[in-house]
């Protein structure tokens, strides 16, 4: 598989102003707060929520539960990704074909890099130097420098590169290609596809007629030890796992119809996996790799968080303005958490406490508490159309 | 290229020659896909991706497939394409009714085939074997399993020059196993191909044929 690599030099094109200030001053989501800095050792109480229509990113204190600043980013940004170690936040703007690199303790632009177009997903490698981001419309993925802010490597030869996973040392990038049935592997230090993994076989037709929508592979979600890929095959109705150390499919698995992609639990226990054609949400044991349950779900379901030392499971309807929870002991059904608004994605916080879904449509974001199952909070002045809930140490994803 | 080339190899429907001749001018997925469909333009064809994103993928899922009416005495169901939620919505439309149930399937081109493996089992129920799948090396039997939701009699099929694929082959389970009376157009006996749609690049797919199917008799 051929690629091509671009060294860019793109650096801190924009001086970022301080954004409290300018979100104040433009009367767009005024928090009544001063200045803010963030620190370090405080990196894990904020919750970063990317606004789709305001162009900004959403900063949630979760000790106030309340906004208390705004980042500015591009266009129509879909994602977020935190580096601790370098203390910056990078933003996909999927309109601007480009992604703006914050400085979180000044929040500050610190850079604006051009990419190929229309990035989305984002995903920061192990270390916390490298980003890879997938520029879904272009059929590449970009790797960039959190060092020198610039983009090292422009990878071809994907097919609508979705989510991505980095293995445990940052050496290898498994891409789920929306477009195909089809799992590439990046050579992180040679920049360039070395593998093509085939999840299930091509899709099954017997049409003359005119193409239908398509959804390959959305994720490899690894096993905690980092052992096995899980990578669900829309069109196929089914769940690959994948070796990560041979790059081999050991097992097919048939879930329901049209399965999203697979969520682990923190415990490493299960992988819940939506899906979406029939509205059943198959959990898959990562012990014996059999389904060991599958429960009724809800329309247009587009995530799933854990909580509560790992006993429930909470799967994001979109379609039907609601939580569908799930008992992980008993695998049971359990409650049902109806929302103010459209539910994007959400995180919950690694204590298993909280959990905190962006409203794209009342631009908030409600606070769960895992434990009674309840609404306890819609916090306001969130942005236009909130598109994700994204914190460090959590369990991070986007649609 | 390897693996385009594999999936071509696999389909009976192309012929040696074509194949080794696209290996040999090609050296890319792309013009390999192209000679193919120029070579067979009734077999293989090229499809552009046309990139929607992941909302509407979702989105299109909720179209609906089945459009329910009580005509006079009798259930007039329209299955316009094999859609994700073509069972749940026939499922639904059967739930209640014991009127007698005539199925339209004109303007149907097809679509996924197992999907309309499991319309078929809810509407003739239970059969073992029903339909064959010749690959170039094997034979396979599928059968269709009942759902309980067949209690109404089908009386009639309705299809027209459109119909075709899998929609052709369920009117010819539903005349096989249900006796249903087909209306509009003979049942035309000509092959009909499984195929697959293997991605050529980000921007193009191949559909290709890889068996042929039938109905097995009882």
């Amino acid at each position: 598989m051929s690629s091509s690599f671009k060294l860019k030099s793109t650096t801190a094109l924009v001086a970022g102003g301080l954004v409290l200030g300018l979100a104040a001053s433009a009367g767009a989501h005024d928090t009544g707060a001063s200045h803010h800095h963030i620190t370090a050792e405080d990196l894990a109480h904020y919750i970063f929520v990317p606004n789709r229509a305001s162009a900004d990113v959403a900063i949630i204190d979760t000790r106030l539960d309340e906004v208390v600043a705004h980042a500015p980013v591009g266009q129509v940004p879909h994602q977020v990704a935190i580096s601790e170690d370098h203390m910056k936040m990078v933003t996909s703007n999927t309109a601007d074909d480009t992604i703006t690199i914050t400085d979180l303790t000044t929040l500050t632009t610190a850079g604006t890099v051009e990419l190929g177009h229309e990035p989305e997903h984002i995903e920061i490698s192990p270390g916390g130097d490298v980003v890879a981001i997938g520029n879904i419309g272009a059929g590449t993925v970009s790797l960039v420098s959190l060092e020198s802010d610039s983009e090292l490597a422009r990878i071809d030869g994907l097919y609508e590169p979705h989510n991505m996973t980095f293995n445990g040392d940052g050496s290898l990038l498994y891409v789920g290609n929306l477009g195909a049935n089809v799992v590439s592997v990046i050579d992180v230090a040679k920049a360039e596809v070395i593998e093509e993994i085939e999840v299930g076989a091509p899709q099954s037709l017997a049409s003359d007629g005119t193409p239908e929508t398509y959804q390959g592979v959305i994720n490899v979600t690894a096993t905690i030890d980092g052992r096995f890929g899980f990578a669900a095959y829309g069109e196929g109705d089914g769940m690959a796992v994948i070796d990560l150390d041979n790059l081999e499919t050991i097992k097919t698995l048939e879930l329901g119809d049209l399965p999203w992609r697979a969520y682990a639990t923190n415990d490493g226990r299960y992988m819940i996996t939506p899906n979406n054609g029939d509205e059943t949400v198959s959990i898959v044991s990562t012990a014996s790799l059999e389904e060991v349950a599958r429960l009724p779900g809800a329309a247009d379901m587009t995530g799933v968080n854990t909580g509560m030392f790992e006993t429930t499971a909470f799967v994001i309807s979109r379609g039907e303005n609601k939580l569908v929870t799930f008992d992980l002991q008993t695998l049971q059904p359990a409650d049902e958490i109806q929302l103010p608004g459209t539910p994007e994605t959400g995180v919950s916080t690694p204590d298993g406490k909280k959990l905190y879904v962006a409203l794209s449509s009342t631009d908030e974001v409600a606070v769960i508490d895992m434990e009674s199952r309840q609404l306890i909070k819609r916090i306001s002045g969130v942005g236009d159309e909130p598109w994700g809930a994204h914190m460090t140490g959590a369990m991070n994803y986007c649609h | 290229m390897a693996r385009i080339v594999k999936a071509a190899q696999a389909s009976p429907h192309i012929p040696k020659t074509v194949l080794d001749q696209a290996e040999a001018d090609c050296e890319t997925a792309l013009c390999f896909a192209e000679t193919l469909a120029k070579h067979l333009p009734d077999l293989a064809r090229i499809e552009a991706v046309d990139h929607p994103d992941t909302d509407s993928i979702r989105w299109v899922s909720t179209l609906p497939s089945v459009t329910a009416n009580v005509k006079g005495e009798r259930l007039h169901l329209e299955l316009g394409h094999f859609g994700r939620k073509a069972v749940g919505e026939l499922r639904q439309a059967l739930a209640g009714s014991s009127l007698p149930i005539e199925l339209d399937l004109r303007g149907n081109a097809g679509g996924d085939f197992e999907r309309m493996l499991r319309i078929a089992g809810a509407l003739i129920g239970t059969q073992h074997s029903a339909v064959k799948i010749d690959y170039w090396d094997r034979s396979e039997l599928r059968d269709l399993s009942g759902t309980g939701d067949q209690a109404s009699e089908i009386i009639r099929v309705l299809i027209d020059e459109d119909t075709a694929s899998a929609a052709l082959l369920l009117a010819r389970l539903l005349e096989t196993f249900a006796d249903a009376e087909i209306v509009g157009l003979p049942l035309q006996k000509t092959p009909i191909f499984l195929k697959r749609r293997v991605t050529i690049d980000h921007d193009w797919r191949l559909v290709l044929p890889v068996a042929t199917l039938r109905v097995a008799q009882p």
